[in-house]
Parts: C-alpha cells; sequence; structure tokens
C-alpha cells in the first residue's frame, strides 16, 4: 500500500533515496511511458511506439526495454545500462499532487512522496533529499526537473498526437520479433507514423509540422523502431 | 440524365437518406449529382425509431460521421441485441435473448445440434455466443481503447431520433452539400408519363427534380397521395394497432443502462424498454381491439413503476402513437420511390424501421441509374427485392408469437392462433421440426433476418423439435461442443476487461474514441 506524504523539509530533513536501479525497487518494467520532451533522448536508446491508454483510450509514448512482462533487458547488476532513463522512472518515488490552498480557486501542484518504497533508505546509502541547512539538494532538484517533464508531457503529448491524428499520420502495426532460441514476441497493440503519408504531406503543411517541433519527432519516432533489433540481440545474448 | 434528387421529408428516414445518397454521390466539384431535401416546417416527426441494427456503424462511417460526435450528441448507448421477458409463458423467470453476434460455428459445425447434445440446460444465445451474458451483466461491447465503429462484439445502437435526425441534417448540409429547404410542399405537377416533374412550394418557388423520394412518413404523400399506389394492410399478421411512448428519467447520472433493447409480453401486446444515455424510452405497443387505450396506459404505467415506484410512474408525460401495419403496394412509380414509414410500418418488435431505411436508401444508391430511361428496370428490381423483404419481416416478426406458450389472455389465444401464421413461415417451421435453420434457409444472400436469427428466437422460445432427426457428418458434433466450451469459458474473460456500458459512454464523453 502506498504511503503518499506531502514532501517538506522537518519530517523529510535527513531523508535519502536509493537511486541505484533494480529489479529489488521495481524497475524490472518492460516499458514505460515517455513524454514529447524525451524523444530526443529516448529515441537513440528505446524503440518508441504509440499506444492507447487503456484507461482513456488517448495516445500515448511509450519506451520499449524488454519482450516480456518484468523484462528490462537494460537492467544489469551494475544498474540500467543507458544513457538517458525516461522521467517517469526517475521521478520514483516522487510525485506531484494538487492542493487547493485557502480562499484560492486554483490547485497547487506540491511535490509528494510514497514511504512505502522500497527506494526509501534506512541506511547512510542513497542520495539525500535535502542538504543539512534544510535547503534541496542537487538531487532534489532534479527530481523537479524530472517531475516537470511528466507534469507538462500530458499536455505536449495531447498536442503532438491531435496533430499526427489530424494528418492520419498514425497507423497500427504488428510487432513481430524472433529470437535465435526459436521463441517469438507478437504484440498489434502497438502504433506507429505511417512513413508513405508523412513524405505525401504537402509543403504548407510540412511546413506547421516543422515550426510546431512535431516533424522532427515523427522523423525521429520511426528512427527509434531500429532500436528493436538491438534490443532482440540483448535478448538474444541472455539464452 | 438523373442530375437532381429530391427528399420530401425532414424525419430520421429522409436525412439518413440524404446522407447515404450526398456521402457517394454527391458534394464534390465534379460530382453529376445534387440533393435536396425539403421539410415542411408544419410537420413533426414522429421519432421514436430509437433502435438501431449494426448495419448503422457501416452507414455512418460511410456517411463520414464521427461515432465519438454520435454518441455524445443523440444521446446515444450501445445495443447489443433485443431481451424477450415473458413470451414463452409468462413466467417469473421467462426470458431469452435474441443477440446480435450470430452464433458460434462454421462450415462443418451445426451449433444447434451441438447445444442440444451436450449444453441442452443452458438457453440457447448463453451456449452459443458471448453476447447475452455480457449484456445481462450491463457491460459493453467494446473498450475503449477500440476504434470508432470497431467492437469486441457486434453491437447497434439506443439513440435519440430527433437528435438523430438534427446531427444527420447538421452533417449533410455543412459536408455533404445536400441543399436543404424548410418549406411545405403545397402541389405537385406529373408529366404525361405520370413522372413526377416538379414540386411547388408553399411560398410559391417551384423545386423540379429527376428522382423524388418519399419520406414524408404514413401520409405518403408524393407515392400514395399523388400517385396513388395503396397501402396494403397486414394487420391480420399484425395485430398490434396502438402504442403509447413514456419517456422515463434515469434516477441519477450514474444509472445503469441496459445495454439490449428490453421486449416484455404483456397482457395485450408488449412493452418495449430502450436504454440512451440520457434517458429511457418506453412504450407498449398493444391491440385496441383487446384493450382499450386508458387500461393499456394504466399497465404502462405499472411496468414503469416496477423501475421508478408508483409516484414518479404516475407523474411522466405519455403519448399515443397510432400504428397502421402494412406498407404500400409498391415502393417505386416511375421516378418516385418511398423510404421509412411512407413505404410501411410494422410494430418496432426487432427494430427494423431504421434498417429498412438503411436498405432502402442504399439500393437507391447502388442502382440509380444515369438515364432516366433505365428507372423502369431499377423500379422493377427494388420493389422485388423490398416486397420480399416486408414478407420476410412479416414472418419473422410472426415467429416470436406463435411459438408462444401463453393463453392467458384473449390477446394471446388471437395473436397465437393458427389462422393468423403466414403459410410461409408455417412451412418453414415444418421444416425445422426435423432439422435446425441453416442459411440456404433464406433465398437472398443480404436477408434481412438471417437463419441465426430464427435460431435464436426459436430456440429461446423453446422450440419443440422432432426426435427424429438425420445423423448428419456435417454436423460436426464434437467441434461444436467444443466450441460451445470454449465460449463459456471467455465469458469471465471479457467481463474483466469490458466497462459497464454507463461508463464507457461516460468515459468517451470525456476522452472520445480514436478514429484508428
Amino acid at each position: 500500500m502506498p504511503d503518499v506524504k506531502m514532501l517538506n523539509n522537518v519530517d523529510h530533513q535527513d531523508l535519502r533515496i536509493i537511486t541505484k536501479k533494480s529489479a529489488a525497487y521495481g524497475d524490472n518494467v518492460i516499458g514505460s511511458l515517455i513524454f514529447p520532451a524525451e524523444i530526443a533522448q529516448a529515441h537513440k536508446e528505446y524503440p518508441i511506439y504509440f499506444q492507447k491508454s487503456p484507461e482513456t483510450g488517448e495516445f500515448q509514448l511509450v519506451a520499449l526495454f524488454g519482450f516480456a512482462d518484468k523484462e528490462n533487458l537494460f537492467l544489469t547488476d551494475d544498474g540500467w545500462q543507458a544513457d538517458c532513463i525516461p522521467a517517469l522512472i526517475q521521478r520514483e518515488p516522487f510525485m506531484i499532487g494538487f492542493q487547493t490552498e485557502k480562499g484560492a480557486d486554483e490547485k497547487k501542484a506540491v511535490l509528494h512522496i510514497d514511504m512505502d518504497s522500497p527506494r526509501i533508505s534506512n541506511t547512510e546509502e542513497g542520495e539525500r533529499v535535502f542538504l543539512e541547512n534544510g535547503g534541496n539538494s542537487p538531487y532534489l532538484d532534479h527530481i523537479n526537473k524530472m517531475l516537470s517533464v511528466v507534469h507538462g508531457g500530458f499536455e505536449s503529448c495531447k498536442a503532438l498526437f491531435s496533430a499526427f491524428l489530424e494528418l492520419e499520420l498514425i497507423e497500427p502495426f504488428v510487432l513481430e520479433v524472433e529470437f535465435k532460441d526459436g521463441t517469438q514476441f507478437k504484440t498489434d497493440q502497438y502504433y506507429t507514423i505511417n512513413q508513405d503519408k508523412l513524405l505525401a504531406l504537402d509543403d504548407t503543411t510540412v511546413g506547421k509540422l516543422h515550426r510546431s517541433g512535431h516533424l522532427q519527432l515523427a522523423y525521429m519516432v520511426l528512427q527509434s523502431l531500429s532500436n528493436v533489433k538491438r534490443l532482440a540481440k540483448k535478448r538474444n545474448a541472455l539464452s | 440524365m438523373i442530375k437532381h434528387i429530391v427528399i420530401v421529408g425532414g424525419g430520421t428516414a429522409g436525412w439518413l437518406t440524404a446522407g447515404i445518397l450526398a456521402a457517394e454521390l454527391a458534394g464534390g466539384a465534379e460530382s453529376s449529382v445534387r440533393i435536396t431535401l425539403i421539410e415542411s416546417p408544419d410537420v413533426a416527426a414522429i421519432g421514436v425509431g430509437e433502435g438501431t441494427w449494426p448495419t448503422m456503424r457501416t452507414t455512418l462511417m460511410k456517411i463520414g460521421l464521427s461515432e465519438t460526435e454520435f454518441i455524445r450528441e443523440c444521446g446515444t448507448s450501445f445495443k447489443q441485441g433485443s431481451k424477450f421477458v415473458g413470451w414463452k409463458t409468462g413466467a417469473e423467470n421467462d426470458a431469452y435473448y435474441h443477440p446480435f453476434t450470430p452464433p458460434l460455428g462454421s462450415a462443418g459445425v451445426n451449433i444447434a445440434a451441438a447445444w442440444k447434445k451436450g449444453f441442452g440446460e443452458l438457453p440457447f444465445a448463453d451456449a452459443v455466443c458471448l453476447q447475452s451474458q455480457i449484456s445481462e451483466l450491463g457491460l459493453a461491447p467494446k473498450q475503449i481503447t477500440a476504434a470508432e465503429y470497431a467492437g469486441s462484439l457486434n453491437y447497434g445502437y439506443h439513440l435519440d431520433a430527433g437528435k438523430f435526425s438534427g446531427l444527420l441534417q447538421r452533417h449533410c448540409v455543412s459536408k455533404l452539400g445536400v441543399v436543404h429547404i424548410l418549406e411545405h410542399v403545397s402541389q405537385i405537377k406529373s408529366t404525361d408519363v405520370g413522372d413526377i416533374e416538379s414540386l411547388l412550394m408553399s411560398g410559391g418557388r417551384k423545386v423540379a427534380g429527376d428522382l423524388f423520394i418519399d419520406c414524408t412518413g404514413s401520409s405518403c404523400l408524393l407515392l400514395g397521395q399523388h400517385m396513388g399506389v395503396p397501402f396494403v394492410d397486414q394487420s391480420a399478421h399484425s395485430i398490434n394497432d396502438s402504442a403509447i411512448a413514456i419517456q422515463v428519467p434515469y434516477a441519477d447520472e450514474d444509472s445503469a443502462i441496459a445495454s439490449s433493447t428490453i421486449a416484455t409480453a404483456q397482457s395485450a401486446g408488449w412493452t418495449w424498454d430502450i436504454g440512451l444515455s440520457t434517458r429511457r424510452g418506453v412504450g407498449y405497443v398493444y391491440s385496441s381491439s383487446h384493450i382499450n387505450h386508458d387500461d393499456a396506459e394504466k399497465e404502462l404505467r405499472q411496468h414503469i413503476a416496477k423501475s421508478v415506484g408508483v409516484d414518479k410512474a404516475e407523474e411522466l408525460a405519455a403519448r399515443r402513437i397510432p400504428i397502421k401495419a402494412g406498407h404500400r403496394a409498391k415502393f417505386w412509380q416511375n421516378n418516385c420511390v418511398a423510404v421509412g414509414m411512407a413505404a410501411g410500418f410494422i410494430e418496432p418488435l426487432e427494430a427494423s424501421a431504421l434498417a429498412l431505411v438503411e436498405l432502402s436508401a442504399n439500393m437507391i444508391r447502388d442502382e440509380l441509374p444515369v438515364s432516366r430511361d433505365a428507372l423502369p428496370i431499377v423500379e422493377k428490381r427494388f420493389n422485388k427485392v423490398f416486397s420480399y423483404r416486408w414478407e420476410r419481416i412479416i414472418e419473422f416478426l410472426k415467429l416470436h408469437y406463435v411459438l408462444s406458450e401463453r393463453r392467458d389472455t384473449e390477446y394471446w389465444r388471437d395473436v397465437t392462433s393458427p389462422n393468423s401464421v403466414p403459410e410461409g413461415l408455417q412451412e418453414l417451421l415444418d421444416l425445422w421440426t426435423y432439422r435446425e435453420p441453416y442459411y440456404n434457409d433464406m433465398l437472398h444472400c443480404e436477408e434481412i433476418f438471417p437463419a441465426a436469427s430464427y435460431e435464436y428466437v426459436l430456440f429461446g422460445m423453446g422450440f419443440k423439435q422432432s426426435s427424429e432427426r438425420a445423423v448428419r457428418k456435417s454436423d460436426g458434433i464434437a467441434g461444436g461442443i467444443a466450441m460451445i466450451e470454449n465460449n463459456l469459458r471467455s465469458v469471465d474473460r471479457y467481463a474483466k476487461v469490458l466497462l459497464s456500458n454507463r461508463e464507457l459512454i461516460k468515459r468517451i464523453n470525456t476522452h472520445g474514441l480514436q478514429r484508428i
């Protein structure tokens, strides 16, 4: 059961967070949601697909780490072997909660923490959240940055997909990977950019898509698809 | 050349026909056909056609409407079939389903034979299809991740007919180039050969056309009143001549929405209960020679009281609608064709009204000749097809009555009397005593009710077959039994992932469905 508390430098003055990535801390995930601001880095490491949220049916960006439940092929005994890790994973065990202050209409975003997370350190291991003088540690600054990627990400995701959908650039496809040991991974739950349609866009549309930054993201997503081969190689190396 | 199609009547039939034709023929810069719809500001649409068939999904998709918009704007909910309550014996738990998803099976498997052999104690629909159980659980036929018009199970809609024609009108006029004239037709002018040449509007303007589509409802202004095509009364096979409709509000915005139309047998007819997302539409279809209007209304209010309480049921407004069972002797003559209630009407026991509009408009669209010279051929083909379809509808509706064991009122004694059974239906029933219905029993490839529908009603009503029957290798009993076992196992799996009808509609209202 998560035990979510509002973060403050009194109760949490000496709190340390274990940032090591390991299955023991729940990092053995097959993939993670990512946000448009992360594509530029993430597309160099992971295959990035679109999928529909099971709750809302709306499109989301997902980076793939493995081919089976709880399989993260980037995870080794030495941690997560990649140059970038999705913000949604880096921010753990922190989250944004909303608070309405007395007399104010607007909800304010406030940092919360799950005190039941295995990342809460009981020893000297881990990163300090607050400096001895009560100020934010560089680690906490980083967490805030990650959370702002997530927080702003939902809106920018909406804008990205509404542009792609409007131009009918999204298509479903079947992802099928065969491994050396003869086993197979197959799913039809992912979508990607239809390259032919992207190439067929007229100049005015391309110009607009370029200036909104979405054109570059479309190409990065397409480029990221080749990472599935690298991912399969990692899987083959295990057997 | 047929260049201008004029539709008269602005109800669901008129706008649906306009949409179906315009999506294919009109609107573009290169199109050769113009479509005009004339709607009288003085005539109100009947607007009780609130149930559709799954065909409506294809129809709306072709017209180019977004399913999300349609669900948000028309009080729409998902319909998975019909549940018939009290038709067999009238006892407490007497009910069966006619779901939209056809029974399992394939070439080489007679699923009904397998059901009888291994699962006879289970309701037929439950054994051979997932949908009756999913619907009974109040679950929706699709997931929020499914694309518009796609589903896990087959489905149609419950909708608010008034809002639906409004949406179609806006779409036809703004997207499909249909010209809308809001005036009364005051005079109809004919040519020497009896074609309609033009219509004179109450405002004085003349509208000439090459093909006229009569969607004026039961008044049948063009084909009936003007051209004199007679009405063929079918009340001998369909004795219900009246209806009372009451709109019933939900207790609150979280109330469950039934995902099938519930048709409950009453003392002198039956009641419909259609769960829209915004309200329920409930009504009593009855024979006024067996119950007077006031008693019918009383019986309807008692029925409604079971779900909303006596006080609430008493205060809701009721509306009486006469029913004239039958159809025109021909549906197409010269350059005029009737669609919707102008063509005919029969009690809405299987919600065939909108489906017939779709089929009629589809055939006009597909067979529309370029030249006036070819019209007589299309006229002949259209009349042949739709005479056959009306015959089949009348027979299929009658099937719901003839197998009933109810004799508790004069009404049930009369509707089950052998004299009221159409000859064609009696022949089929005799045939089916010795074997199950199969696709070749129906003569057309685009049958209005396929053999599957007959099976659901026959076996739902407990039709007794002879114990003497040929053993056929093609029955594939073992394969059929395996299919049924698998079906029964699948129910839980589906039930886990499907949202309730209410919850899915809420999420569609918030997030929409994706087009892909």
